[in-house]
């Protein structure tokens, strides 16, 4: 069987979720999901996005491929699903999109990779008003709250939800992602501690840093040395 | 005529400078000089790359921003007539939108079924057919005398899978008589004696006389009620069967 990124893409674009599927399955055998996303899926739909800009496909094509992605994706967290946490275990992320952003899978990605990772995971993935986020947030506490920016026009509204956040919440770490960080400046979010994570390479070294911070916590509360 | 047709229209010069647009463009589009800023900034160089071609433009999408900044999906339709340039933009059709979201309720139903599991219970059931088929083969002991042995409990579901291998086994063989043996036959269910009459009916059928051998007083209570009906031949062991019919 071809599993190259072409001929995934071509199952997305021609809806043809059981072929895609297989050839998700085929990478996992040999390949982490961070690889598998970050190699595969990623770059296939930035491929179809080259696509529309060239005239080659239409966006009910891009729909349709968007339908079969996000299929195989919510296919690879089900074996994850038999772990899920209490509600109140922790570390807590929560996910959300913001009010009418319907880019979603490279978050939905992102908060796979968390609750891979034995994070206790929310995703909110309905269109909120930042007020409804909010109070979710007060009333969850997350340590981590992550979103995702892909329309360069909405960016405003993304400085409103981070200002908001900053006035309101304890002091959750805030995580922005999507294919615009790099390019716009959020200086005017006020004290919030906002990481920018562009890509899931980045991601990756996010985890091992926190995960280094969380172990020296708690090795500096009870005393003890590290065994590792 | 061109006021008439409730479509954004524009006309400009080969340097994209607006010179005069239909009154729909005005409501649907902030005003502006150049073609260039009706694009949504990821759409600009679609749309400079179809307008610069000169060719004809006949449905290509763009994504236009519309007078509250929102994105307009929009079909393009542009052509040259020396220096000017005309070009229609035609917004996508609500319809398109409605077989979107129904789409979109669809696929998350989809997304809900572990395909996973799903495909674990027909590989599971897959192989229950396979032992099932496997419970009860076909041996030719002679041209006139074939065997079944049938292992295990006794099922329905196990019959059937046994019937089809022996069925088409057997019309090919057509013996005489086929010995169904139950040396080791656990328990019988309850529908399972049903099938096993309608089994051994399908034999005379064919024209072959099952035997059954090797049953136990359990298989002959539950086989009870069938027994006028079937009208078939009991013997006590294989061994009597083969010694009555294949070493003669
Ligand atoms: C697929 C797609 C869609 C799909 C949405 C799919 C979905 N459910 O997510 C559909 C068809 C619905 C869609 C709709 C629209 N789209 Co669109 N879409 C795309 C496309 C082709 C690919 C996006 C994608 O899925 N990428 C794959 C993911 C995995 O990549 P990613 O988001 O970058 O995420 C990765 C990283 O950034 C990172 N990451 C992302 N988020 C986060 C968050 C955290 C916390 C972390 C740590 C990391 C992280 O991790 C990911 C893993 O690699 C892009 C083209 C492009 N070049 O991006 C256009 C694009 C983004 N869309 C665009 C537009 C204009 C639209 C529409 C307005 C079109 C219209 N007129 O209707 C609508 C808007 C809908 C809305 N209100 O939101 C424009 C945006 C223009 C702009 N000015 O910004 C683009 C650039 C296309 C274009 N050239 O015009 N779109």
């Amino acid at each position: 069987m071809d599993i190259s990124t072409r001929v995934f893409i071509k199952t997305l674009l021609e809806g043809d979720h059981g072929h895609a599927l297989a050839i998700v399955k085929k990478w996992r055998a040999s390949s982490s999901r961070l690889e598998v996303y970050r190699d595969l899926i990623t770059p296939a739909m930035y491929d179809i996005g080259l696509r529309w800009q060239h005239g080659d496909i239409t966006v009910a094509q891009e729909h349709l491929a968007t339908g079969v992605c996000d299929f195989v994706l919510s296919q690879t967290e089900y074996e994850l699903v038999s772990q899920s946490k209490s509600i109140d275990a922790t570390p807590k992320a929560f996910f959300f999109t913001v009010e009418n952003e319907h880019h979603y899978l490279g978050l939905k990605m992102v908060s796979i990779l968390f609750r891979e990772r034995n994070w206790n995971v929310r995703f909110l993935q309905s269109d909120l008003p930042v007020r409804e986020v909010l109070e979710e947030a007060e009333r969850w506490n997350p340590q981590v709250i992550g979103l995702s920016f892909s329309l360069s026009y909405r960016v405003e509204e993304l400085t409103g939800y981070l200002q908001s956040f900053s006035a309101r919440l304890q002091d959750p770490q805030v995580l922005i992602g999507g294919r615009l960080v790099s390019q716009y400046d959020f200086s005017s979010i006020g004290s919030l501690d906002t990481t920018f994570i562009e890509d899931l390479n980045a991601l990756q070294r996010w985890f091992i840093d926190n995960e280094k911070i969380r172990r020296d916590e708690v090795n500096g509360k009870s005393g003890s040395t590290s065994i590792i | 005529m061109e006021n008439l047709v409730p479509l954004p229209s524009f006309s400009f010069d080969k340097q994209l400078h607006i010179h005069a647009q239909s009154e729909e463009a005005t409501r649907m589009f902030p005003v502006c000089a150049s073609m260039m800023e009706l694009a949504d900034e990821a759409s600009s160089r679609k749309l400079r790359r179809l307008l610069m071609t000169g060719d004809v433009i006949r449905g290509e999408e763009v994504n236009v921003v519309g007078v509250k900044g929102e994105r307009i999906l929009c079909s393009l339709y542009a052509s040259w007539l020396a220096e000017a340039g005309s070009a229609v933009f035609v917004p996508l059709s609500s319809s398109y939108y409605e077989v979107r979201d129904s789409l979109d309720a669809l696929q998350s139903r989809l997304n809900e079924t572990n395909f996973e599991l799903y495909e674990r219970k027909e590989e599971l059931a897959s192989l229950v057919y396979r032992s099932n088929k496997l419970s009860g083969p076909f041996i030719e002991l002679s041209e006139d005398l074939a065997l079944v042995p049938i292992f295990g409990d006794l099922t329905s579901a196990k019959l059937e899978a046994i019937e089809r291998n022996v069925f088409k086994r057997a019309y090919r063989a057509q013996p005489d008589r086929l010995l169904v043996d139950f040396t080791g036959v656990g328990d019988i269910e309850r529908g399972a004696a049903e099938s096993m009459k309608n089994l051994l009916l399908s034999f005379k059928q064919m024209g072959i006389e099952p035997v059954l051998i090797g049953l136990k007083p359990a298989h002959a209570r539950t086989l009870a009620p069938f027994k006028e009906e079937l009208d078939v031949q009991v013997l006590h062991s294989a061994k009597t069967a083969v010694k009555k019919w294949f070493l003669t």
